[in-house]
């Protein structure tokens, strides 16, 4: 490492403390100081819908939470020793850089009572009027939780993937199956009684990060969610949004309310973990069983769920060219281009979506590198414990901390508030996903470019950021998907001057234009589709080693 | 009990590793296959014990006490393994990682069956300690009380001396080879080191033209 003189270390830490460390940290302050409201916190409490809403909220979390987590253990148990394939991962890729609210809006259009759904059932019972069905906003929340299980499970396995297929630990797992096996263990038992209690440190914050998005997400839940009760989280941001200052003071307590909640609810289930472990232990040592893992099963789970991600996107397409789709027919009768040339002539929304995801992934990648370049790796765990509570926090407490930075500075309604609001989550998770392979770059290389006598930018330039290129890429697609998927911060941020792809499609969630609604959501998840097949295609080695 | 290869042979795509060869071992006898390093000599252990990583292939039968277990699972094998490391797993104590191996039935029993092992090679109390806190002769002696807890029928040994302290080598011999005489169980045993070879006992030379050479 060439050693930097204290003036250069200084400033290259100098952009990540003004664009991200600074900008949350005040943020945070901000939110706790309109949450010091005693009246407000009272309000609250004798608000008649506080409590069935936040155990709606809660009870979403924690089942959408436990069932991702469930699945995707289950899928990659079945995938991680054929998973290696660039196919299979760019799937994964593909998946993971559709926003949250494109599946969502895509799922209960689906499951209307018009939906292609209800169309496919209309054939086998005779129906030939639509069911009188209610599934968009079902009581239960069951299609929000949907969504979010089949958002968050390929995040989880995505996780768990990147783990068991890192060398060491792939040949730690197949040395450890080795002996399992020689001392009568089958697969599955394999799985119950080595791998998985090995994985679930890794395992902790993700499902935190699930857990609390999912209790505290917004704008899913308008689009799709429960109404009577809502989920807190709607209630909280219809205070938020209120012009009586009295409820927005009531809305800021509720969106603490939230986090406490959320912050009891995994202390418990820590709590819970840590008293089953006796039990837990007794499993690990009852002896050998012979049971195997379902592979074929968990083969199939993985590929009907990314077969209903084509089905969710194919009906977005269809739907959004319909102009006349008569009910138990599969097909639109008549297409045309109606809602795309409503999205062209308006393309305010999507230009500044791409601008902002643009220019808030450039610019956390240059502020990560100059951070990289100049900090001490030690250091790290500064940023990483502010880009956890960043990822952990719900957006409606963040949001609204930026958001009242923002009044304070001035810069509510103006595109360099937009772009300040993006560049908090962004950074914290170019920061989650570069900081493992930058940090673990073998040095070696620049011994050997010192050798050569090469000047340290042109071992940056021409060796160290060119063998890193993968993840480079990698960390600006999801940058770029992370920028599309925000609403919260957006709409706050924007005070009604702007539109982003988000707030276009929520606004159009309540509305009857489905057509272009499903325009809008498509938008939203090709997008960063194309963003993330095109940075793949870039970030494709030179050539293919055996 | 006996351990018969018949006409076993080893191929990597593009190569031979072993010829067509026939071996047998008796109850209680021990084999040593010497050999030095990436001739094939772990492979070959792999592929009786089932679980021969591709693109490695096998070829002929495995016999277990008159029974072809060729095509059986690994862990239907009952082939009980030692490697250069202990191999605990480190998210079990050392008496968990006893019972993992051992066949279900009451606890109490199965307690004292961990028990009475360490105590048997000079352990006793240690079940509640971390892997990772036992010396390389500790883990390795724990590593062999869990095998043989599984009451392998066959013993599959891959050069379990090679990374111990050289003073410990000898004492740590004459306890696995006299706990598997004792159990007489057949034992194959790999290594690039003679001295590793019980005495008396019989040794293959694992050859570069892939044969086993009687010594």
């Amino acid at each position: 490492m060439k050693a930097h003189s204290a003036a250069a270390r200084v400033a290259g830490g100098v952009p990540l403390l003004a664009l991200f460390l600074l900008p949350l940290v005040v943020a945070l302050l901000f939110a706790a100081a309109s949450a010091v409201d005693g009246a407000a916190w009272v309000a609250l409490f004798h608000h008649p819908q506080f409590f069935p809403a936040l155990e709606l909220s809660l009870l979403t979390g924690a089942v959408a939470a436990a069932a991702s987590l469930s699945l995707s253990l289950f899928i990659t148990a079945g995938i991680f020793e054929s998973a290696g394939t660039e196919k299979g991962l760019s799937i994964l890729g593909v998946i993971l850089a559709v926003p949250h609210l494109a599946v969502a809006i895509a799922l209960g259009l689906l499951v209307m009572p018009t939906g292609i759904l209800a169309r496919l059932l209309a054939v086998p019972f005779g129906w030939t009027t639509p069911p009188a069905w209610i599934t968009t906003h079902d009581p239960y929340g069951i299609l929000l939780i949907a969504a979010l299980i089949l958002k968050e499970t390929p995040f989880l396995v995505y996780v768990l993937l990147a783990h068991v297929r890192r060398d060491d630990v792939a040949l730690k797992f197949s040395r450890e199956a080795r002996i399992a096996r020689s001392l009568g263990h089958g697969s599955a038992s394999i799985w119950l009684r080595i791998f998985i209690p090995q994985l679930v440190p890794i395992l902790v914050w993700p499902l935190l990060v699930v857990f609390s998005y999912a209790a505290t997400v917004v704008d899913l839940s308008i689009a799709i969610g429960p109404t009577q009760p809502s989920t807190l989280s709607t209630i909280v941001w219809a205070d938020l949004n209120s012009s009586d200052p009295i409820e927005n003071a009531r809305g800021a307590a509720g969106a603490f309310a939230l986090t406490f909640a959320v912050v009891i609810g995994g202390l418990l289930a820590a709590a819970i973990y840590r008293l089953a472990k006796p039990l837990l232990q007794n499993v690990y040592t009852a002896g050998p069983s012979l049971m195997q893992f379902p592979k074929l099963a968990s083969k199939k789970t993985w590929l009907s769920m990314q077969s209903l991600y084509v089905v969710l996107l194919a009906g977005l397409v269809l739907l959004s060219f319909a102009r006349r789709w008569p009910f138990p027919l599969l097909l639109p009768t008549l297409f045309d281009a109606a809602s795309w040339s409503a999205v062209t002539a308006q393309p305010a929304a999507l230009l500044t979506s791409v601008f902002l995801a643009v220019a808030t992934t450039m610019s956390s990648l240059i502020i990560l590198l100059c951070w990289f370049e100049t900090q001490k790796s030690r250091n790290d765990i500064v940023l990483l414990a502010f880009a956890l509570i960043a990822l952990v926090l719900p957006a409606l407490v963040t949001g609204l901390g930026q958001y009242q930075m923002l009044l304070y500075l001035g810069l509510s309604g103006t595109m360099l508030g937009l772009y300040l609001v993006h560049m908090m989550p962004v950074a914290a998770y170019m920061f989650l996903v570069l900081a493992a392979p930058y940090r673990g770059f073998d040095m070696r290389w620049k011994s050997v470019s010192n050798a050569l006598q090469a000047k340290h930018f042109r071992f940056l330039l021409e060796i160290k950021w060119p063998l890193l290129k993968p993840q480079l890429w990698a960390s600006f697609a999801i940058g770029f998907a992370v920028s599309l998927g925000q609403y919260v911060p957006a709409q706050l941020a924007a005070a009604g001057r702007f539109s982003t792809l988000p707030m276009e499609a929520v606004a159009l969630t309540s509305g009857a234009n489905r057509p272009l609604t499903a325009a809008f959501a498509l938008l939203l998840a090709l997008v960063p589709i194309v963003v993330f097949i095109t940075a793949s295609t870039l970030s494709r080695p030179r050539w293919a080693r055996a | 009990m006996s351990l018969q290869l018949q006409n076993f042979s080893l191929a990597l795509p593009s190569r031979i590793l072993l010829q067509p060869a026939t071996l047998e071992v008796a109850a209680g006898e021990i084999v040593t296959i010497m050999g030095p390093s990436g001739i094939g000599k772990t492979s070959l252990l792999s592929a009786i014990a089932g679980d021969l990583p591709a693109p490695l292939t096998a070829q002929g039968r495995v016999i277990l006490t008159g029974n072809d277990i060729t095509n059986l699972r690994p862990e239907r094998r009952r082939m009980g393994r030692l490697f250069q490391d202990d191999m605990l797993f480190p998210h079990l104590t050392v008496g968990e990682n006893l019972l993992f191996g051992m066949a279900r039935g009451a606890r109490e029993m199965r307690l004292q069956k961990m028990e009475q092992a360490l105590a048997s090679v000079d352990l006793a109390g240690f079940e509640n300690r971390p892997p990772h806190t036992l010396s390389g002769g500790q883990g390795q002696r724990v590593a062999l009380m869990r095998m043989l807890l599984a009451e392998p029928s066959c013993v599959l040994l891959d050069e379990p001396f090679s990374k111990l302290d050289p003073t410990l080598r000898g004492s740590m011999r004459g306890l696995v080879f006299g706990q598997l005489k004792a159990r007489a169980v057949p034992t194959l045993l790999v290594t690039h080191d003679a001295a590793d070879a019980p005495k008396g006992a019989r040794i293959f030379e694992f050859t570069t033209t892939g044969d086993l050479r009687n010594v």
